[in-house]
């Protein structure tokens, strides 16, 4: 097996998460792929990032991509869009309102420091049955209900770009902004 | 354990504990950290401080990126809940999910382990084929293949109903899903022939749209 090989396989193993029930790690860890790789010392981390790079290249021919779970630290492999459509189905596909509440949670809890409640993210979507969309999307492992608080699931990071996701939406909060700016301006004129 | 060498303990141990994402490093006192290295510093000691410092300083590093992050995000704060709050279309809220959604890719029924096993199996069965073809067939072949049939059948229909059972409270679900927790070989391809046998029995029925296999009400 060579150093390829060995990184594939480290980033496309699934194993059972000790400290949450029921949930599976996907990919591995920089300490991790080092370690199997026996990269040691300084030089490590540029070794680690460079076979990451090639790897990386090789991998894009066939939709793939390296990411990095931003909520575990755990390296894995993601395809790309279309391939997806292709493969598998998105499960928010025809499900407009459970995915409206979890970018309610994702955005509010993204955006302050402690844990988001219940009470929080209803404010904000004033929505019925938003009990049922919580508990659908614990179901789904992407979020874990504990009373009244919402903590985002570890797993949530192989399913959802949060880079692109914050970047989207500031990029829209910034346009709202914007054309609300101009409104006003436009009604002090008049 | 000298103060150096609990000092050096303290950073290893945060720094593990970030790479395996069990702490954010926002959370960390990383002052405490220099300010035990100030006190232990010492002409002597200058070439270990020096170690010290450049995995606090490797801490540090991480913190300030961590912090940068949170802080853009935290500027944008008002923005996004005035956006959040006046979208009362959930397609509009639901694009950024599907925008940003992704499947990752696992692939741990083609791991080397997983592989290996299927071929030796398969090599074992080959051989195994081969010798008995050699072998003269017995007069009471049949009968004796009736019994042998008949208890199969027997054990085969409990642990399809036992399958059935533990399933159907998941369903609908992805082929996939279903088959995830077995890795062992001959457990995957056994559960994958149940389904089989369920579909054809008109048990479960597979939706080719949502790629997914659902329970016959």
């Amino acid at each position: 097996m060579n150093e390829y090989s060995i990184l594939i396989h480290l980033l496309t193993q699934k194993r059972e998460n000790s400290s949450l029930k029921n949930t599976e790690i996907l990919g591995a860890t920089q300490k991790e792929i080092c370690k199997k790789l026996k990269f040691t010392g300084k030089s490590a981390s540029i070794r680690f990032y460079s076979l990451l790079e090639e790897v990386s290249k090789n991998l894009r021919a066939f939709g793939l991509h390296i990411q990095k779970n931003p909520l575990n630290n755990h390296w894995f492999i993601t395809q790309d869009s279309e391939i997806q459509e292709f493969s598998q189905a998105n499960p928010f596909h025809d499900k407009p309102k459970l995915a409206a509440t979890l970018c309610a949670v994702l955005a509010v809890s993204l955006t302050q420091a402690s844990s988001v409640s219940v009470d929080q993210v209803k404010e904000v979507r004033k929505k019925k049955n938003l009990m049922n969309d919580l508990k659908a999307l614990e179901k789904m492992k992407f979020i874990i209900l504990s009373e009244n608080q919402i903590l985002i699931h570890p797993n949530i990071g192989y399913f959802l770009n949060i880079d692109q996701f914050i970047e989207l939406l500031e990029k829209r909060a910034k346009i709202t902004d914007f054309e609300r700016n101009i409104d006003k301006n436009k009604d002090k004129e008049s | 354990m000298s103060s150096y060498e609990k000092l050096l303990k303290k950073i290893q141990k945060i720094q593990n504990e970030f790479s395996e994402g069990k702490i954010s490093i926002l959370d960390e006192d990383l002052k405490k950290i220099f300010l035990d290295l100030k006190n232990i510093t010492t002409p002597e000691k200058l070439r270990e401080s020096i170690n010290l410092m450049e995995g606090g300083t490797g801490l540090l590093q991480k913190k300030i990126s961590e912090f940068e992050k949170f802080i853009l995000i935290l500027n944008k704060k008002e923005e996004i809940y005035t956006l959040l709050q006046n979208t009362e279309e959930d397609g509009k809220l639901s694009h950024y999910i599907t925008q940003s959604y992704q499947n990752p890719f696992s692939i741990p029924h083609f791991s080397m382990s997983f592989l290996m096993e299927s071929f030796q199996k398969l090599v074992k069965r080959k051989k195994k084929r081969n010798k008995t073809t050699s072998l003269s067939v017995p007069d009471d072949f049949k009968q004796k293949t009736g019994d042998i049939l008949n208890v199969d059948d027997s054990t085969f229909k409990q642990n399809l109903n036992i399958f059935f059972k533990k399933i159907k409270k998941d369903l609908p679900s992805t082929l996939e899903e279903i088959l995830r927790r077995f890795e062992n070989v001959d457990q995957y391809y056994e559960h994958f022939t149940y389904l089989l046998h369920l579909i054809q029995k008109g048990y479960l029925y597979y939706d080719k749209e949502e790629r997914k296999i659902h329970a016959r009400k």
